[in-house]
């Protein structure tokens, strides 16, 4: 092998014959180069010359960016979607914030990695005393993808559940509570947290758990810390075997100890991520 | 034994008596010895047609022709430590249909030893036709098989390449590559010098060689997979444009595992740079128009950063237009400017109005900008003189218009209040949905405010020097011409 290689190194002009470049590949050659890259690298690419601009809308290279079953995913959440659509443009229709379920839902597919991300907001949630103004209010707000957060002033029973049907890809998720101790408000146009009410949230823990339609189960506790900063606490992870079919996850997160009370949090909504991407979730 | 049924021995017939495909395989053979010729030429029949025969039919078929079989004995014994090399490539799934061909009443022929072989091969063969994927196997089946019997011989492809030159490959190394193996079995050629086979133009000598290199290493089939993944890693390191020929050489001989490992390569140098990068690097030029980069983009969604997008480049694109239009009419004519310094004053002092609202360039107005160019040109399109004249400001050179203009100008605009009379001009004409009220207003209040200013700069140094020239903020082009 090395003889081969040593033959043709040795004749650098028999191997490079003139006018055979990046920019003269044919087009179905660019687009096999293409499959291989991200989408916003294609997207970066196409300005290039004609043959890229041409590759980058090949219908093989974005189906092979798709999720498998993007049709299902499809099915989920448009009504009527237009189906003489090139599979560029499903991909960017997917990318988009879609919501679904009445607007209490979105999804969307990350842009790199072509991995579906779900948020579920606090008004696909179930909690309990949601209704009662003594305990819970819905406070509107710039700070939530949906406008509007539930704010807890005080209770003895908290408990959030919730649960989704929808028809994953194939791979493995995490789910995270999106919580805020300390009421937000404006003052003179600024966002101010008011942590005046937080409190019962250091003398016990709050038990987080996930169970899926295919038996998994997931339980965790932690403290609730850190007033003042939206954090995301890990609810629990799971695996999707079967794309095909929907997968229902229920999650929930309770604090029933009724000894003590606790208030001041805010719940904006749950969100379930590729774990794989879990890493660029510092701030969401 | 039992008798095949009519339709199988039509079916069969039909093949053999395939005329085509005789002459087509028999040039394959040509160099091959007389003996082997015949039985070989059927065990060709067997292959080519085995994807239209049923499983049963293809039992009764090993026990069809039995003098066939005598015939074949002859051939296949040397070749029994080709047996082993098959054993290890067949994956046995079916055992159901192994157990019909093993019990079928041509095993206890005489010939059964001899025959063992061939018995394998379709045995073999039967086993991966009964998996799902048959249909995507058969074919590559059929060259692997045929490479097999062809080693024993081998026997030579002749390829030819755009410069003309002529070499020889053993066949299956040649084989290995789809477009060549086409050639073959369709058209027959390749078998001799005079036949070679034109391979096509983006194959240069020099990359073929890299190309059979690949096939000789992959065609041979006791190699692990790590043993071909480093092989393929160390083909692969080749500078950008080696690579370039080898994917497009690959490409026009629908090679496709050596295209997908070159992509890959190729994807790993391209990705990470910016365009500007690459172009450098790679030395590509840039042959998307103008126009084509403006073209608008489909906006499926609904988006509305697309939609503004979109409308920037509308703009983009009629300011193109209207300075090619105007690049025409520049090679028309050619006029001296003759005009006094009056002439010029009232005329600078009447355009005065009109880079006023090109130069409002606040940071949120940038497209708005864009909007000003163009609108100035269209809202005026009636008075065609007028038009001129702003399209002659908006351009480089042309002091030829400037005489046309300057009283055109001066007979259309009032000098007390410039700024006033274009600005009606332009709210009567310029329909624009994008621009609401509010936005329009503020415009206003800008380039009023904006057109007192320069107007009081301007009595002031009318006093005192006739021909200092205004310095707009975006006249760089404006000063030009007037200085031109």
């Amino acid at each position: 092998m090395g003889l081969i290689f040593s033959s043709i190194l040795a004749h650098p002009d028999a191997c490079i014959s003139p006018g055979t470049s990046l920019g003269d590949l044919p087009e179905s050659c660019v687009a096999s180069v293409l499959e291989y890259m991200d989408p916003q690298e294609i997207c970066k690419v196409a300005v290039l010359n004609r043959a890229f601009r041409g590759a980058s809308f090949a219908d093989f290279v974005w189906e092979s960016k798709l999720p498998l079953n993007y049709e299902l995913l499809i099915e989920k959440l448009f009504d009527n979607f237009p189906s003489n659509l090139c599979k560029k443009d499903i991909y960017s229709w997917l990318c988009r914030l879609n919501s679904f379920d009445g607007g209490t839902k979105k999804a969307w597919l990350d842009k790199r990695s072509g991995k579906i991300c779900l948020l579920i907001s606090s008004y696909g949630l179930a909690i309990t005393g949601i209704d009662d103004r003594r305990y819970w209010n819905r406070i509107p707000t710039t700070e939530s993808r949906f406008r509007s957060i539930a704010y807890l002033q005080q209770t003895w029973w908290f408990e959030v559940n919730g649960e989704v049907e929808f028809p994953f890809p194939a791979g493995s998720y995490s789910l995270f509570f999106r919580l805020h101790l300390g009421k937000p408000t404006k003052r003179y146009c600024r966002q101010v947290c008011n942590s005046e009410h937080v409190h019962g949230w250091d003398i016990k823990p709050v038990k987080f758990q996930l169970a899926t339609s295919d038996g998994q189960h997931a339980t965790s506790q932690c403290y609730l810390r850190e007033p003042g900063s939206w954090i995301l606490y890990h609810g629990g992870d799971f695996v999707v075997g079967n794309p095909n079919v929907p997968t229902k996850v229920k999650f929930s997160m309770t604090q029933i100890d009724c000894t003590h009370t606790k208030g001041g949090l805010c719940v904006d909504s749950v969100l379930i991520y590729p774990s794989e991407l879990k890493k660029s979730l510092k701030r969401f | 034994m039992w008798k095949p049924s009519r339709n199988v021995c039509k079916k069969i017939k039909e093949i053999m008596l395939s005329v085509k495909l005789i002459l087509k395989l028999s040039s394959l053979l040509v160099l091959s010895n007389n003996q082997l010729q015949k039985p070989l030429l059927e065990m060709f029949f067997i292959l080519f047609s085995l994807n239209s025969l049923r499983l049963e039919e293809l039992v009764l078929y090993v026990d069809y022709d039995l003098k066939f079989l005598g015939a074949v004995r002859k051939v296949w014994w040397p070749l029994g430590r080709l047996r082993k090399k098959l054993y290890c490539n067949a994956v046995c799934h079916d055992h159901r249909s192994a157990a019909r061909v093993m019990s079928s009443p041509s095993t206890i022929s005489p010939f059964a030893s001899a025959t063992h072989l061939y018995h394998t091969f379709i045995f073999s063969y039967i086993a991966l036709s009964s998996l799902n994927t048959f249909r995507f196997l058969s074919s590559n089946i059929v060259q692997h098989c045929t490479v097999f019997i062809l080693r024993e011989m081998k026997s030579y492809i002749w390829l030819q390449t755009t410069d003309g030159s002529i070499q020889q490959v053993e066949q299956e190394v040649a084989m290995f590559c789809p477009m060549i193996c086409q050639e073959v079995l369709q058209t027959g050629m390749g078998s001799s010098k005079n036949y070679a086979i034109k391979l096509p133009p983006r194959v240069n000598p020099a990359v073929l060689g890299l190309i059979l290199e690949y096939c000789r290493f992959h065609q041979l089939p006791g190699h692990s997979d790590k043993e071909l993944k480093t092989y393929d890693e160390k083909f692969i390191r080749l500078d950008t444009q080696g690579l370039c020929q080898l994917i497009s050489a690959a490409d026009s001989l629908k090679l496709r595992s050596l295209v997908d490992l070159t992509s890959r390569a190729l994807a790993r140098i391209i990705e990470g740079k910016t365009p500007e990068e690459i172009r450098e690097t790679f030395h590509i030029p840039d042959d998307l128009t103008e126009e084509e980069k403006l073209e608008p983009l489909r906006n499926v969604t609904g988006d509305p950063r697309i939609r503004l997008l979109n409308r920037l480049y509308e703009r983009k694109r009629k300011d193109l237009k209207e300075r090619e239009k105007i690049k025409k009419a520049d090679v028309a004519e050619e006029l001296i400017d003759k005009r006094s310094v009056d002439d010029l004053l009232s005329f600078i002092n009447g355009g005065d109005s009109d880079p006023k609202r090109v130069t409002t360039s606040k940071k949120k107005k940038k497209n708005r900008r864009q909007n000003d160019q163009p609108r100035n040109i269209t809202s005026n399109s009636e008075n065609e003189n007028h038009g001129k004249a702003l399209d002659s400001l908006k351009s480089e050179s042309h002091n030829g218009q400037m005489q046309d203009v300057s009283s055109s100008i001066q007979a259309s605009v009032m000098q007390d209040s410039p700024s006033a009379t274009v600005l009606s001009n332009f709210d009567e004409e310029y329909v624009d949905e994008e621009m609401d009220p509010a936005v329009m207003e503020e415009i206003d209040r800008e380039v009023e405010d904006f057109a007192r200013r320069i107007n009081s700069v301007w009595s002031e140094r009318q006093g005192n020097e006739r021909r200092r020239l205004p310095v707009f903020i975006h006249g760089d082009s404006f000063v030009a011409r007037y200085t031109g």
